[in-house]
């Protein structure tokens, strides 16, 4: 047996398969019977209350643990997420394992990062969609890499959850994923890109016009046509494509997206082509 | 003639009371008396096949197709070939057809009795009806010549199924003996009695009679004592095949329906004293053919028709088959199918009689395991067992081509449970085909790739059985995959035990510590054992410190603790 194993198997639990970097995580449960310096230094700064709780994470009565982590959670100091990501790494029953979740979801600190990627892919779809909801939350480096392959996820709340926290992250990196999710009939799919799509990606998904329902499509579209961040051009182009299919629903969508729109070039452009499409 | 006929049955003949109680059984010179007449028998009469769709019968001359005849009628059971008559059980009534014309040439009242069977040689014929059963059955025994009945044998016994030959019938009675009659007397001239198996069946092969039921016995000159040493009994051992069916079916029961299974899943030989001919018995099983090896019934080879089969007869190499669409067809000794006749009918029980047969050339033998593999795929529900015996064939097959086909076969879910069941295990056995073995652990499950997880248990237990550390690194990311099938993270924890390397350690620890709290679930807590099991094989005392750990954590599942306890033992 190696020194590897020995390293493996004799340091504290939890942290070794994120990341090695990261040992100072793994004693804040030890401050009391001596820690290593950093660990013990982060956790002087907890306050009385969070020390408290933090200790009482150790507990066997499940409540106290609860208590605990809720204490931790509104409380909202560093050394709460360092405590709650080594907890949960020990292993929790499913309550406190989503307990757990919440808390971290609140506090929102990337530190909880490598511990969340790890549960994106727990056995759970329930804790899956919580720790991608987290992770969102928390925006740790390389969420959007887990958020983007969260989209294959089995469970269709896990991939929802995911084709959010993709647009709220501004995830363009993950476009072409999202795009296949569209495919896929995620149903959030068309709304995500129309938040993170650059000119290219806004003809990509007028790609789609025809082949795919309006009404999935709607919601989106009119976004787009309200991205002020975006061309003019490219948003008078989706109303010019959107009125090439002249149906009574698509006239009926630039009626309706003509009133949203502030008096301009495009609220013009979308009345007029609302007027030319037969009732 | 009516008239005659109730006379006859109502008891004349010299044979009224039945079989003399007191007429030696097992009497050598009898038997070589018997033996002497079957070596200068006449040829077998022509090759022929006989038809009953739901409303009809017709005849049709073999190898040739033509159609002899075609008449109307509901048959209850049959046909049975009986020399120049073809013999059907219709509306009460024993009924002997002319193979010729299909005209009415003998109709007897059945007396609420049931057609047991009948046979002929030329215008000699047997008709045997029994109410079937054991304690108080009545049989009668009807010998014909030329459509007329000149002997009725009544017996206290129930009478199975005869044939004839050289002029004598072989009448199979009362659960043990075969009587021979003279065939033009009716009287009886030999008789064997025999202990090694129930005899409900005889039959003519060639100038030979072979008779039994669950097994084979020869009527042979040892035959006289009656033991199966002396008839060279031979009796398969059926219960590993679907359907378990015997050589005959029970002619001490009411005979099959034209519909009934018992003509789709059938066994059929031809035997001789010197065993089964060419070594091969055929399981027919609806529309699957397999050719075993008669000594312990290995698969040879497997042919799928493309309808079921409700006809087929040994030759005397290869197979005659006869399919619910019309069709006759012979399979060659290799398997290959040679079609011989076709009728625009759908018949629903044919019966064939192909001695002298003129068969085609045999054609080139197919890879065993492309039949196999195709007998394994056919979508028939009802073939669900036979397509079972196909998948445990293939597995018994050398090679990696075996391998990949076994692995479609576990890892198609459309399959049923049975059959994925049966490739998955035939895959944790394997030793070859690695490489597309790894291929399928490579992959993941993806609800936007479209894919499914592979059968990640049989894989494990495979890579472990050919101790290929490169799965590793796939078994270690099924292990973390939420797709993955509990019941499948048991046989990837052993495998990653068994493979020895290192690098699964900490994979094993995250599993255990992320899992061994969840609420009980048999499989997980089955999976946290083996975890555990294999992390102490990787990591010695050490790992068994978690384990302890674990057992002493007061949230353990409950489940998981007594097998985390067994396995964190210090004895293992």
């Amino acid at each position: 047996m190696g020194e590897s194993i020995q390293g493996a198997i004799g340091a504290p639990a939890g942290h070794r398969a994120w990341r090695p970097g990261a040992l100072a995580i793994v004693a804040l449960t030890l401050l009391a019977s001596g820690a290593a310096p950093a660990q013990a230094q982060r956790a002087r700064r907890a306050s009385p209350e969070a020390q408290a709780a933090i200790e009482q994470l150790g507990a066997s009565d499940p409540s106290v643990v609860r208590g605990a982590i809720e204490t931790l959670g509104v409380g909202g100091e560093p050394a709460a997420v360092t405590a709650l990501v080594e907890r949960t790494r020990r292993g929790l029953p499913p309550d406190l394992l989503d307990a757990a979740l919440d808390a971290l979801t609140v506090l929102g600190d990337a530190e909880a990062g490598p511990l969340l990627f790890e549960l994106s892919s727990h056995r759970r779809a329930g804790v899956r969609l919580k720790a991608v909801q987290a992770l969102v939350a928390c925006r740790p480096r390389g969420a959007d890499r887990v958020l983007a392959a969260a989209l294959s996820d089995s469970d269709p709340a896990v991939r929802s959850a995911a084709t959010e926290g993709l647009a709220e992250l501004g995830a363009v990196s993950a476009l072409d994923r999202l795009f296949l999710a569209l495919e896929h009939d995620v149903p959030e799919a068309p709304d995500a890109i129309a938040r993170l799509a650059r000119a290219a990606e806004v003809e990509r998904l007028l790609g789609y016009l025809g082949s795919r329902p309006l009404t999935q499509l709607r919601g989106a579209l009119a976004a787009i046509v309200a991205r002020a961040d975006l061309p003019e051009r490219a948003r008078l182009g989706v109303i010019h494509r959107v009125a090439e299919l002249s149906t009574p629903e698509v006239r009926a969508f630039l009626e309706e997206l003509s009133t949203t729109l502030p008096e301009g070039t495009l609220r013009r452009a979308a009345s007029d082509a609302a007027s030319r499409i037969g009732s | 003639m009516r008239a005659a006929l109730l006379l006859l049955l109502a008891g004349c003949g010299g044979a009224a009371g039945g079989l003399s109680p007191t007429f030696p059984d097992n009497r050598a010179q009898d038997v070589g008396a018997v033996l002497g007449r079957l070596a200068s028998a006449p040829a077998p009469d022509a090759p022929v096949a006989v038809a009953a769709t739901e409303s009809a019968l017709y005849a049709l001359e073999l190898p040739s197709g033509r159609q002899l005849w075609s008449v109307p009628a509901t048959v209850r059971s049959g046909p049975y070939l009986a020399g120049e008559l073809v013999v059907t059980h219709e509306d009460g009534r024993a009924v002997g057809r002319s193979l010729r014309s299909g005209a009415v040439a003998l109709s007897v009242p059945d007396e609420r009795m049931e057609l047991v069977g009948a046979a002929g040689e030329g215008a000699l014929s047997a008709i045997s009806l029994s109410t079937t059963g054991a304690v108080g059955a009545q049989s009668v025994v009807l010998l014909a010549r030329g459509g007329s009945v000149f002997h009725a044998l009544r017996m206290d016994s129930p009478a199975g199924a005869p044939a004839c030959r050289g002029g004598m019938v072989f009448l199979p009675w009362g659960n043990q003996n075969l009587s021979v009659l003279d065939g033009e007397s009716g009287d009886e001239i030999a008789r064997v009695r025999l202990t090694a198996g129930v005899v409900g069946h005889a039959r003519a092969e060639g100038r030979q009679i072979v008779f039994g039921q669950a097994g084979v016995a020869h009527l042979i000159q040892s035959a006289a004592d009656g033991s199966a040493e002396g008839v060279r009994w031979w009796q398969p051992t059926v219960t590993d095949l679907p359907g378990r069916p015997a050589p005959w079916p029970n002619a001490y029961e009411p005979p099959p329906a034209p519909r009934s299974a018992l003509h789709r899943v059938r066994l059929i030989t031809a035997s001789t004293p010197e065993g089964i001919v060419q070594d091969t018995v055929y399981l027919l099983y609806y529309r699957h053919v397999f050719a075993l090896a008669s000594r312990d019934l290995a698969v040879r080879w497997a042919y799928v028709h493309d309808a079921d089969v409700v006809g087929a007869a040994p030759t005397s190499g290869g197979l005659a088959l006869a399919d619910e669409q019309g069709r006759i067809a012979w399979l060659d000794p290799q398997g290959a199918a040679h079609p011989l006749a076709s009728a625009p009918a759908q018949p629903v029980v044919v019966a064939l009689r192909v001695d002298g047969l003129d068969t085609p050339a045999p054609g080139t033998a197919a890879p065993v395991a492309d039949g196999l593999l195709r007998a394994a795929l056919s979508t028939d529900a009802r073939l669900v067992p036979a397509r079972a015996l196909a998948v445990r064939a293939l597995a018994a097959q050398a090679g990696p081509a075996i391998t990949e086909h076994l692995l479609v076969l576990c890892d198609e879910p459309s399959l049923p449970a049975e059959l994925r069941r049966t490739a998955c295990e035939a895959i944790g056995q394997r030793e070859d085909g690695q490489e597309s073995l790894l291929r399928a652990l490579g992959r993941h499950a993806g609800f936007l790739e479209g894919t499914s997880p592979p059968p990640v248990g049989a894989l494990a237990s495979a890579s472990a059985r050919a101790r290929d550390r490169r799965a590793v690194p796939h078994l270690i990311a099924h292990l973390r995959d939420p797709a993955t099938q509990a019941a499948d993270l048991a046989a990837i924890a052993a495998a990653l035990g068994a493979l020895g390397d290192e690098s699964a350690i900490r994979p094993l620890q995250d599993f255990l510590r992320l899992y061994h709290c969840e609420a009980d679930d048999e499989a997980l807590a089955r999976a946290l054992a083996a975890a555990a099991e294999a992390l102490i094989a990787l990591a010695g005392p050490l790992g068994r410190e978690l384990v302890q750990e674990l057992i002493g954590d007061g949230f353990t599942m409950a489940a998981a603790r007594p097998l985390l306890s067994q396995a964190g033992s210090p004895r293992r």
